[in-house]
């Protein structure tokens, strides 16, 4: 033997983590060949026995204790809404000899409660939470605006709806649990049910503000730009082919809607077509032809960056394709 | 900065359970005593003054709510539980038992041992930290762990 034993058995913690230096691996092992009793301490060593028997028991303690220590917040929170609760109930009635205000106070209280307490209970926490705080929201509008004697809560309801869905809709669909159709299109219900809700958003807005008759403008010029997402979001979904090709043609379409926008959104609320690209020059940067100019290096380099991805993305394929 | 207050939380609230285990005799008597001391850590008047260490106080708030504790049940005549079990309960029993004996010869392990083996089992550390925590080297450390852990397999065994 080329080492004494002490000397390995110092290596041996090192070499059971994988830690050590190749080197000393080799030497460890050869070692290890010739001396039963350092393979038997080593034997030794890796047996977790007893170390899985303390986390095991660690574990089970610790989750008893957050267990314990969430009910405990709940008991000491549903005690403070409770009396908080109780004491707006008989001033309400003491009062105005009828409960009025003391609905918003509840409504207001559940909102809390929905971020504070729904959160330590049991369960799907996120789903349960995201829905307990979107419906109490709703409830404290809409008592809010029955006693104010507002006619406002549509927009307000609509709108604070479109952006919890925009934030927080991806996540709670993708954490539903569902089946069939739905499941395997997670990001059309998503993309479904937000243009829903802009849609929604903008009728609510111009209802509100009298504007009924002008509906076709507003929906037009939003209908652009959800078409373009809509058109990238299909071409990355379901559009059959590599990375490299949806992103080029991510990229040219990307540079041929920016670049018409002006023109179509004129279309829209004039009814004449512009075609600003055509004077484009690029000896005048005057302010008149900035527009034209700019638009017109977007749609080129970003058709030319599109076709060098989509070139890059059919060779990546056909050699895949050899390869295999 | 907050990974490391719950390693540290974690050890601190193992240790203290390890200690309520052996005072006790009790799993689920030391779990209860263990909450009720963190509790009280966290809320009583009996603020922490730092003339002892941290953990010889909360052993000492245990050792206060154990023998409350144990009061009680003096009083209560005791029912003493021989529901039956079946094989779960009865593996679930065995592992409780050597749990608890582990928890013994861990106690009788001298330092730096014992300290080094908690860290790493109860605060989940690695071990440049346990070495930091020593002013010694990572590789101090992993050496100290694996010897614990050699030793505790003899303490097993003697017992």
């Amino acid at each position: 033997m080329k080492y004494p034993c002490e000397v390995i058995r110092d290596l041996l913690p090192a070499y059971c983590d994988d830690v050590c230096s190749c080197e000393s691996r080799q030497t460890v092992e050869e070692h290890l060949n010739e001396c039963p009793a350092c393979s038997d301490l080593l034997k030794k060593m890796r047996d977790t026995r007893y170390d899985d028997c303390l986390a095991n028991e660690r574990d089970n303690v610790i989750k008893r204790h957050k267990k314990s220590v969430s009910k405990i917040l709940i008991k000491a929170e549903s005690a403070v809404l409770l009396l908080t609760l109780l004491v707006c109930f008989t001033v309400n009635l003491a009062v105005s000899h009828t409960l009025s205000w003391f609905f918003i106070v509840l409504c207001s209280l559940a909102v809390f409660a929905s971020i504070t307490a729904v959160p330590l209970l049991k369960g799907k926490r996120f789903l349960n939470t995201l829905f307990s705080f979107t419906v109490s929201l709703m409830l404290l509008l809409l008592t809010c605006c029955i006693y104010s004697g507002g006619n406002w809560f549509f927009i307000a309801a609509i709108p604070t709806l479109f952006g919890l869905s925009v934030v927080f809709l991806p996540i709670a669909v993708y954490k539903l649990p569902q089946n069939g159709f739905l499941a395997r299109n997670k990001g059309l219900t998503v993309m479904a049910v937000n243009t829903l809700l802009l849609y929604l958003m903008l009728a609510v807005c111009i209802i509100y503000t009298d504007g009924a008759g002008y509906l076709r403008i507003p929906f037009l010029c939003a209908a652009y730009p959800v078409a373009a997402v809509w058109i990238c979001f299909l071409i990355i979904r379901y559009l059959k082919v590599n990375g490299l090709v949806k992103a080029g043609l991510c990229t040219a379409f990307g540079g041929a809607f920016t670049a018409f926008v002006n023109d179509v959104i004129n279309l829209i609320i004039t009814g004449e077509w512009e075609n600003t690209l055509i004077n484009a020059d690029f000896s005048d940067w005057s302010i008149e032809l900035i527009n034209s100019n700019v638009f017109l290096i977007v749609l080129i380099s970003c058709a030319v960056i599109g076709a060098a991805l989509i070139i890059a993305g059919i060779i990546a394929a056909s050699r895949k394709k050899k390869n295999v | 900065m907050a990974q490391d207050f719950e390693q540290i939380y974690k050890t601190y609230y193992m240790k203290v359970y390890s200690y309520a285990l052996r005072l006790s005799g009790n799993s689920d008597l030391a779990e209860e005593i263990t909450q009720k001391t963190f509790f009280k850590a966290l809320t009583s008047e009996s603020v922490y003054r730092g003339d002892s260490s941290l953990f010889t106080w909360l052993c000492a708030v245990a050792k206060n709510l154990f023998y409350d504790e144990t009061r009680k049940n003096k009083k209560q005549c005791e029912l003493t539980n021989d529901a039956a079990y079946d094989s779960g309960m009865e593996q679930q029993l065995l592992n409780k038992d050597t749990a608890f004996r582990v928890h013994q010869v861990l106690h009788n392990l001298e330092e730096p041992y014992k300290e080094v083996f908690q860290l790493r089992v109860f605060g989940e550390l690695p071990f440049l930290k346990i070495g930091e925590l020593f002013s010694k080297t990572e590789n101090w450390a992993r050496v100290t762990y694996y010897r614990a852990r050699l030793k505790i397999q003899e303490g097993m065994e003697d017992l």
